[in-house]
């Protein structure tokens, strides 16, 4: 077992399952008001947890996704989504597949979760290497 | 096991560390600010303010408080369920604020699109791909032009307080659309938001129609022809005066002196020949709509003598671009100074074409030449030779934003005659635009001067500021009088020939323009109608040279369309004008054809030869989208073109290759002219023997372009003629103004061609055409419109193209006032305060 990534067995869904929870209720907030960085800098701030395993993958990558997907979903009770997805999707040269832009939106949503934790977990592990295991011995 | 405990070394780490920062930090500049075409990811896609907001936009307007800042006075706007907006206003400022303000609210791209084009940086929104189109008009100057026209605006000019005050109306609409994250799409996939409006962003917006209407190359196609097929061939083929009568509305007589003699003889010497390559290619590659292509628009007016009223009827229905959104919003408008309902172009304040309580007027394009070309003497110190001396050229230097890349230097150098074209290959030389359109021209002050006239002398003296570009106004008014006037600048040449490249030394510069007294006009005339329909407006005694039969002037088979059904009518009615304007009568096909079934009897025909001509013998050349006929016409009268003038063009090698606008077809107008003129009454005109072949009379080619027109269509349609329908030919596709073809409407089958009055111009799929068809009845006061679009730009709103059904039907919509459309079912009322 690294020490990087021991928690307590108790924390192991707990902290995830929180994280996530209150990680997609931010980014939805956030996104209702444009703020769309919110989604990496949750990502690199689950990235510098000490989850267990890759789970900040997963969480960053599934609020992301969720988040902006729940978005989507708010917005599809006041306005026709697939309509506006429609359009994009002529515009950008996809034709009348709205599917694919919404596919894309939370790909994108899932991306930048991603490599915001990918970013706060490589910062993680460099400072634990550097402060707390000098010899890179974990 | 290994690769594993390299990667939980400290070296390991930072790699890692370091591939998340770049590979991570790409994403995220990606996302934050694009990357060449790619938008910016995030805040484009964001669920909360990005694209999907198209949707929240598209919502109709509700009855709402809204507050704007710069009101002086509360004020209302009433939109009907169709759209159109009526605004109420206390002060004359207001009204043109709220009108800015609705155009923002509805076509805010559109503004931003316009500007960009005529101020030369669309590459700045969409990329290199509009890099020709920005230097173009950057060396053609619009935005010079536009910020001359307001430095010559005295500080309390009527034009200036509605600029400025229009200004201000957009930049509240900017201001709400931002703050409230609904910019439209283009915007949010574009990556930009659009910066202040100005009063000189409203002067390009100006200078863009003038663009569209008046800039021509058609100097340069003389200069192609005469270089290939001999001054003396292209002069009988193209000449100054058609062929045909053209019904001008002004038959004289004439004041002024007389015209002055032109030379018979001309050449293009090798300088001017290559540099007219150049030029003509520069301008090929051009958007739609940078250089005026289709010779279209109708008006005409008709007094009480001829109404079932007594009073007169005034119809207008200009063909410019179909677009979706229109160049056209519609409106009304009520302050203390005006009262007005009609169509305005959105980025400029009021209306063009319209109503108000006394008179009513519509625009056609008059066509006069208004762009000329000097062949310059330059030398490598950027000097020009003129008037016996060398003289410096003023060289202007222009950073293009370009998105995705670095900003591309431009160098504009300006002789005394206009911007200055160059080649390489041509060292000493250049070719220079003089163009009526980069002149200033007080429009606005103009156009509020004619909603507010409520006479003719008025609408007259109002007119006398316009100086581009040159437009046929018609007019009518509730005292019973009709009349038309053609302000403009009308350039005159003192010496060489205008239609070419002239000499830039300095006899041949402009001297001057025609005396307004002497403009085309007319007013009440004894005959009791006016049009116009882009016809030579004048007989061949005006003393005047004001253009030539190719693209200055129309075939005039409109104008003798509407001639016909005017002149021969009686008790005219709304109804009468209604279906004048949705004519799709051919002119020259009813005039050729029975010469055609006399040079292609039954005897000697096959079977199928036989059905297609007995399609045509019981045809009354109305170009439906159901009638074969219509289809036999227009491929017999393409190929006759070709079949005669053809072999001519091969003879003396015009490159039509190359450049398509000396392509022999109907785009070249009087080949069709002189080609009606020989069937009818010079069937021997030895143009219908090839050069060095043997003899053939109009008979002989009318009949092999029968076969051959009858052979295409078997092959394009099958063999059986009924089936043989136009509208499966020729489509109308009303475009996306932003060029984004899932947002167009179309290609639908649709009748009419060129020359019907409900024409069809730009091809087999047709693009242009009637873009408003406006009526004002002075019997009973009341107007009526209709226009192929929607007030909205927003493709999922109901009111981006809700009119269009009605349009191809040829249905109207009443003109209300605000008044009257506050109290109809369905109306929505903003009420503004500051």
């Amino acid at each position: 077992m690294h020490y990087s990534d021991t928690v307590r067995p108790s924390n192991e869904t707990a902290l995830p399952a929180i994280a996530l929870g209150g990680g997609t209720i931010a980014i939805w907030i956030a996104n209702l008001v444009g703020l769309w960085w919110v989604t990496p800098l949750f990502g690199f701030l689950i990235g510098l947890l000490p989850l267990p395993g890759r789970r900040s993958y997963a969480v960053a990558a599934l609020a992301g996704a969720v988040g902006w997907g729940l978005g989507l979903l708010w917005l599809n009770f006041q306005e026709s989504v697939g309509s506006a997805a429609s359009v994009v999707a002529g515009i950008m040269g996809f034709g009348s597949h709205g599917s694919v832009v919404i596919v894309l939106t939370l790909l994108l949503a899932a991306i930048l979760g991603l490599v915001g934790a990918w970013i706060g977990r490589s910062l993680r592990r460099v400072v634990e290497t550097r402060f707390v295991d000098p010899y890179g011995q974990l | 096991m290994m690769a594993r405990r390299r990667g939980n070394t400290l070296f390991g780490r930072l790699v890692n560390l370091a591939a998340a920062l770049v590979v991570g930090g790409a994403v995220l500049f990606v996302s934050a600010r694009g990357f060449g075409p790619l938008p910016p990811f995030g805040p484009a896609f964001v669920p909360g303010t990005g694209v999907w907001s198209v949707a929240a936009d598209a919502r109709l307007p509700t009855t709402e408080v809204l507050h704007l800042p710069e009101l002086q006075r509360p004020a209302t706007v009433v939109f009907e369920h169709l759209g159109t907006a009526h605004i109420r206003a206390a002060t004359d400022h207001d009204l043109w604020l709220v009108n800015g303000y609705l155009h923002a609210r509805f076509r805010l791209f559109q503004l931003d699109l316009l500007r960009r084009l005529g101020e030369g940086l669309l590459s700045q929104a969409v990329g290199s791909a509009a890099l020709d189109s920005d230097k173009f008009e950057l060396k053609l100057g619009l935005r010079r032009t536009a910020e001359a026209e307001w430095r010559q605006l005295p500080a309390n000019d009527p034009a200036r307080l509605a600029l400025l005050a229009y200004s201000k109306g957009v930049n509240d609409g900017i201001q709400e659309l931002e703050s409230h994250h609904n910019l439209p799409v283009l915007f949010k996939l574009l990556g930009y938001q659009p910066k202040s409006w100005t009063p000189i962003d409203t002067l390009v917006v100006q200078g863009d129609e003038t663009q569209d209407l008046d800039f021509t190359d058609t100097p340069l196609d003389y200069a192609l022809l005469v270089r290939h097929l001999g001054y003396q061939r292209t002069m009988r083929w193209f000449p100054v005066l058609p062929v045909n009568g053209q019904h001008p509305y002004d038959p004289g007589p004439y004041q002024g002196g007389p015209p002055a003699p032109i030379p018979s003889q001309a050449s293009v010497g090798t300088p001017a020949s290559a540099l007219v390559s150049v030029l003509a290619t520069e301008l090929a590659a051009l958007p739609p709509g940078a250089v005026h292509r289709y010779g279209a628009s109708n008006n005409w007016a008709v007094d009480g003598t001829k109404t079932a009223s007594g009073k007169p009827l005034l119809a207008g229905d200009p063909h410019l671009h179909q677009t979706l959104p229109a160049i056209w919003y519609e409106l009304s408008g009520d302050s203390p100074g005006f009262h007005f309902s009609g169509v305005g172009i959105p980025g400029t304040p009021g209306i063009i074409i319209g109503r108000n309580r006394h008179i009513s007027w519509s625009l056609t394009d008059t066509q006069n030449q208004s762009t000329l070309y000097y062949l310059e003497r330059t030398d490598q110190r950027h000097r020009y030779y003129w008037r016996g001396a060398w003289h410096p050229m003023r060289r202007l230097h222009y950073a293009i934003p370009v998105k995705g890349s670095s900003a591309t230097h431009y160098e504009v150098d300006l002789t005394v005659h206009g911007p200055l074209t160059t080649s390489a290959r041509v060292p000493g030389h250049g070719l220079a635009i003089w163009w009526a359109g980069a002149l200033p021209s007080s429009d606005i002050d103009a156009l509020l001067g004619v909603m507010r006239a409520s006479t003719f002398d008025q609408f007259r003296r109002a007119l006398g500021v316009w100086h581009a570009p040159t437009q046929n106004f018609i007019y009518a008014d509730d005292g019973g009088n009709i009349g038309i006037i053609a302000p403009g600048y009308y350039p005159i040449v003192p010496r060489g020939i205008p239609w070419l490249p002239l000499p830039g030394l300095g006899p041949s510069d402009v001297a001057g323009t025609i005396p307004y007294g002497d403009v085309p006009q007319a007013y009440d005339p004894p005959n009791h109608i006016l049009f116009s329909a882009n016809q030579r407006p004048v007989t061949g005694a005006y003393p005047y040279y004001i253009g030539t039969s190719l693209d200055f002037f129309d075939t005039g088979y409109r104008a003798a369309r509407i001639q016909r059904v005017l002149s021969g009518g009686s008790h005219l009615s709304v109804a009468s004008m209604e279906a004048l304007q949705n004519d799709v009568h051919d002119f020259l096909a009813q005039e050729i054809v029975p010469k055609l079934l006399a040079a292609v009897p039954v005897r000697g025909l096959t079977p199928l030869q036989r059905r297609a001509r007995a399609q045509l013998a019981r045809w009354d050349g109305g170009m439906t989208a159901r009638s074969p006929a219509a289809s036999i016409w227009w491929y017999f009268w393409q190929r006759y073109l070709r079949d005669t003038f053809d072999p001519w063009w091969s003879a003396a090698h015009v490159p039509s290759s190359r450049f398509h606008s000396v392509r022999v077809g109907s785009g070249l107008a009087p080949l069709d002219e002189d080609l009606e003129d020989w069937t009818l009454h010079d069937q021997g005109n030895a143009v219908f023997s090839p050069p060095e072949g043997p003899h053939r009379t109009a008979g002989e080619v009318m009949r092999r372009a029968f076969v051959e027109a009858v052979g295409q269509l078997a092959d394009r349609l099958g063999p059986d003629p009924t089936t043989w329908r136009w509208g499966t030919l020729h489509k109308r596709t009303i475009e996306s103004f932003a060029q984004v073809s899932s947002l167009q409407y179309g290609p639908r089958a649709s009748g009419g061609d060129p020359w019907t009055v409900n024409a069809a111009d730009g091809g087999m799929t047709s693009s242009a055409g009637p873009s408003w068809r406006f009526i004002m009845d002075w019997g009973n006061g009341r107007a009526q419109g209709v226009y192929p679009g929607g007030q909205s730009e927003n493709p999922l709103s109901p009111w981006y193209r809700n009119q269009i059904n009605a349009w191809w039907k040829g249905l109207y919509y009443p003109l209300l006032s605000a008044a009257a459309a506050a109290h109809r079912r369905g109306a929505i009322v903003w009420t503004m305060h500051r």
